[in-house]
């Protein structure tokens, strides 16, 4: 407390508290409806976010020696790509969405290969760029730490959270005053209904559409701002170190091996890029350099797009499907990991 | 359970709502004991043992003390509390640390010994119920009369508000209030709750949304960082505690007055304070309290002459270091304040006759300085490592070579400055007024309009729900 804080009765203020009590919960429900109303009109809709609780949440759900449970993991290409709705039709399995966005899937690899409970298959989102970046400490360590030490009462307050979260448009985190401020002096204009909508399992349906209606933006300027932070990301990484990438390997074989020692199944799959960001992917980090290496070291089965007509696609943005290509593209995906994993249909 | 999570509005209201119905006190108190093993339950159910561990030891030692007049048997009972609380402290805050630093010390002899580390996990909160119980049991050794019923007894030592980061309670402040039925009163609600969501901001939206970014941002690359940045997040840091610490103890005693309880202050405007005995008298009181009572007057205090009383107080202080946690930083502030204290008691029979000093400008400007030194001790508090602090320190007063460019956004050193200066300059003018005082003076509707705003600022930017600092130590 800034002051002396009450410890007498004698100091209590003696105000009308009834009345003070009327007029600030008519300020909060007045003001918050207002707020509420204000962005519902605006086209935004309540949502989850996509945190650690939500991650921890379907972590926790995995049953443990199940050698049908299927976990998909990566990064933001198979958040958006991998239409988990799809993949359960198709297979009548439901899909552990473990996927989080901007980071390598190495950490959650290793921590699924620590897993003596866990039996199932394992769906890796990977790229070249992955198999040569030093291991350094990321969220994604940071969300397997937060699961190895979630607190007792975590299951309700995700809950309550979710509740929250899924009633409520305030509690959006572009709706947050601090973010609000961001995007007027970014953008010179109030926040737009955000052109990805999580759903509750964690996939990203990216309503690329949009994008070309927000003011002094489209598709092609996204498109345009993604390449350069593609270039920024290469800029960090290379000249490659080979040593970095040999230790990579030798983990990730390592990490299978344990996996597949339990009954687990692991696949490796490189999703789609196109247009200039394809084009640095392969003039940097050539397939038969790292990809191919990178098949024949490792003991699991693999997928390329470039291998395979209905995975190539036109990205909106060179590096994610949109929504409606995503359902497209996981069907196709579906079919070829269903004969890689010898599943049969539903 | 935090008391900024969902699952603390949801528990409050629950057990509120049992509080205020017309129950046997009795029964009230079992509701209160049981919610507040819950509340710790809910971090980590088997830790709850160690509660009862130590409510159950210093209970029955508390009692058969009491019914012995040998003073060997007394002794020898109070050495049993001691070191089944210590012990337990002991194993599980300062194992690792211990063995850290034996492994470190033989590998310089030139032994190689690499053991496997233990992974102990530090239960939340028992440096403040271990320091509670035995204050019970010292006091009772001393003479002071045993409580006479473990319901009121088990209570104290688990009271959920302050129950994992204090204040620390001493059993005469609080069982005393067991006794009579509590209810709040309209009055005492009122302001319980406005005291919980006063808390919850000063925690929340100053400590962790404006003010945590900008501390991890320097302390976490501290080799990165210029002068500017170390000063920056150094003030960061010294609100940042603050508004975390004292924003738990704010909460603890609002939800404690929800239910008729009153608890004792732990926070009087410490960064007004003009020298370091002022500083300790104003900053977490209940522990620099506890530390007086229990262990320096305990060593002698100051009856033993002058270099005895500096030896006690530099102990005293290293302890309190200590106390907040197993690292080298923790015992280095705590030296850093010990070597305060004395130097201040070395000088002070120099400038305390000095008139001048005495004038409010010169009071306002020994507080500044008080306030500075004590941030340098915040280095070392914070800091990764001790050699982390030294070279912070170092890039601070221009004696190390540092980049050139900041790390920090364009905003965050004026926001650090206004956030930083406001605080010092509010403590300053209210250091000798109580809170309630300066809300008194408050017209009712600008109260009202004010409590709405911290209650739409908590609903509207809550940010990442982050632990309370002190719930480490």
């Amino acid at each position: 407390m800034l002051l002396f804080i009450s410890n007498s009765n004698q100091r209590l203020p003696k105000h009308d508290w009834q009345l003070i009590w009327v007029i600030t919960l008519s300020i909060v429900v007045i003001t918050i409806s207002i707020w509420e109303s204000f962005w519902r009109l605006r086209g935004f809709e309540p949502s989850l976010n996509d945190d650690a609780q939500l991650w921890i949440s379907i972590r926790r759900s995995i049953p443990p020696n199940d050698p049908s449970a299927v976990v998909l993991m990566g990064s933001s290409r198979m958040q958006l790509d991998f239409d988990t709705q799809v993949f359960k039709q198709y297979t009548n399995l439901t899909p552990f969405q473990l996927a989080i966005d901007g980071t390598s899937p190495l950490p959650v690899l290793a921590h699924f290969a620590d897993d003596a409970s866990f039996r199932g298959t394992i769906i890796c989102d990977i790229n070249e760029a992955n198999l040569i970046a030093k291991q350094t400490p990321s969220v994604a360590d940071q969300w397997i730490k937060a699961y190895q030490h979630s607190k007792f009462n975590a299951e309700f307050e995700f809950l309550l959270n979710s509740f929250v979260q899924e009633t409520f448009v305030f509690r959006l985190p572009e709706l947050q005053p601090i973010n609000i401020w961001q995007n007027i002096t970014n953008t010179g204009h109030l926040p737009l209904p955000f052109y990805l909508k999580l759903h509750a399992d964690r996939f990203k349906a990216g309503d690329y559409l949009l994008l070309n209606k927000y003011p002094n933006y489209s598709i092609a300027a996204h498109y345009n701002m993604r390449l350069e932070r593609h270039k920024g990301m290469y800029e960090g990484l290379l000249p490659v170190d080979q040593a970095i990438f040999e230790s990579n390997l030798q983990n990730i074989q390592s990490q299978v091996q344990k996996i597949q020692q339990r009954g687990g199944k692991v696949v490796f799959v490189r999703f789609p890029t196109s247009g200039g960001i394809l084009e640095l992917d392969e003039q940097l980090l050539p397939r038969e350099q790292y990809w191919n290496v990178f098949a024949q070291r490792v003991s699991a089965i693999f997928l390329h797009f470039k291998d395979y007509p209905d995975l190539q696609y036109n990205l909106p943005d060179g590096s994610h499907l949109d929504y409606r290509q995503a359902v497209l593209f996981t069907k196709s995906l579906t079919r070829l990991l269903m004969n890689s994993l010898h599943l049969t249909t539903s | 359970m935090l008391f900024n999570s969902l699952t603390f509005l949801v528990f409050f209201a629950i057990i509120l709502g049992l509080h205020s119905l017309p129950l046997n006190w009795q029964i009230k108190k079992s509701n209160l004991l049981i919610a507040s093993y819950l509340f710790y339950a809910a971090w980590n159910p088997p830790f709850v043992l160690l509660l009862w561990i130590s409510t159950v030891v210093d209970w029955l030692v508390a009692g058969k003390m009491a019914a012995t007049t040998h003073q060997k048997k007394k002794t020898f009972l109070l050495v049993i509390s001691l070191v089944v609380n210590l012990g337990l402290l002991s194993y599980f805050k300062y194992a690792t640390f211990v063995l850290d630093n034996f492994v470190f010390f033989i590998n310089q002899l030139g032994f190689v010994y690499h053991p496997a580390l233990p992974s102990i996990i530090l239960p939340v909160g028992i440096s403040f119920y271990t320091f509670q119980t035995l204050s019970y049991t010292i006091d009772v050794y001393r003479g002071e009369k045993p409580c006479d019923s473990f319901l009121d007894f088990a209570l104290f030592v688990t009271f959920f508000p302050q129950l994992v980061a204090g204040p620390i309670v001493r059993s005469s402040y609080f069982l005393p209030q067991c006794k009579t039925p509590k209810q709040a009163t309209e009055q005492q609600l009122s302001w319980g709750l406005s005291l919980l969501i006063i808390g919850l901001f000063q925690k929340t939206i100053l400590a962790d949304s404006f003010l945590a970014p900008v501390v991890e941002q320097v302390f976490n690359n501290a080799m990165q960082t210029t002068a500017l940045d170390n000063w920056l997040g150094t003030f960061a840091f010294s609100a940042q505690i603050f508004f975390d610490f004292a924003g738990y103890s704010t909460s603890a005693i609002g939800a404690a007055l929800c239910f008729g309880f009153v608890l004792p202050d732990n926070f009087r405007a410490p960064y007004a304070a003009v020298g370091f005995s002022d500083f300790w008298r104003r900053w977490h009181i209940s522990l620099s309290t506890w530390l007086r009572d229990y262990l320096y007057i305990a060593l002698g205090g100051n009856r033993n002459g002058t270099l005895q009383t500096y030896r006690n107080l530099f102990l005293t202080m290293l302890l309190g270091g200590l106390w907040h946690g197993a690292a080298w930083g923790f015992i280095v502030w705590g030296f850093l304040h010990g070597f305060y204290l004395i130097i201040e008691r070395l000088l002070r029979p120099y400038f305390e006759n000095i008139k001048e000093l005495h004038l409010p400008i010169a009071q306002f400007s020994l507080a500044l300085i008080t306030y500075f030194l004590v941030c340098i001790a915040w280095v070392f508090f914070r800091a990764n490592d001790v050699f982390t602090a030294f070279t912070m320190l170092k890039v601070m007063f221009l004696l190390e070579h540092a980049p050139n460019e900041t790390i920090l956004l364009a905003f965050s050193p004026f926001m650090v400055i206004i956030i930083v200066a406001g605080l010092f300059l509010f403590q300053w003018f209210n250091r000798e007024n109580y809170f309630e005082q300066v809300v008194q003076k408050l017209p009712a509707n600008i109260w009202a309009v004010f409590l709405a705003i911290l209650v739409l600022w908590l609903l509207l930017a809550p940010g990442d729900q982050r632990a309370f600092i002190y719930f480490q130590f």
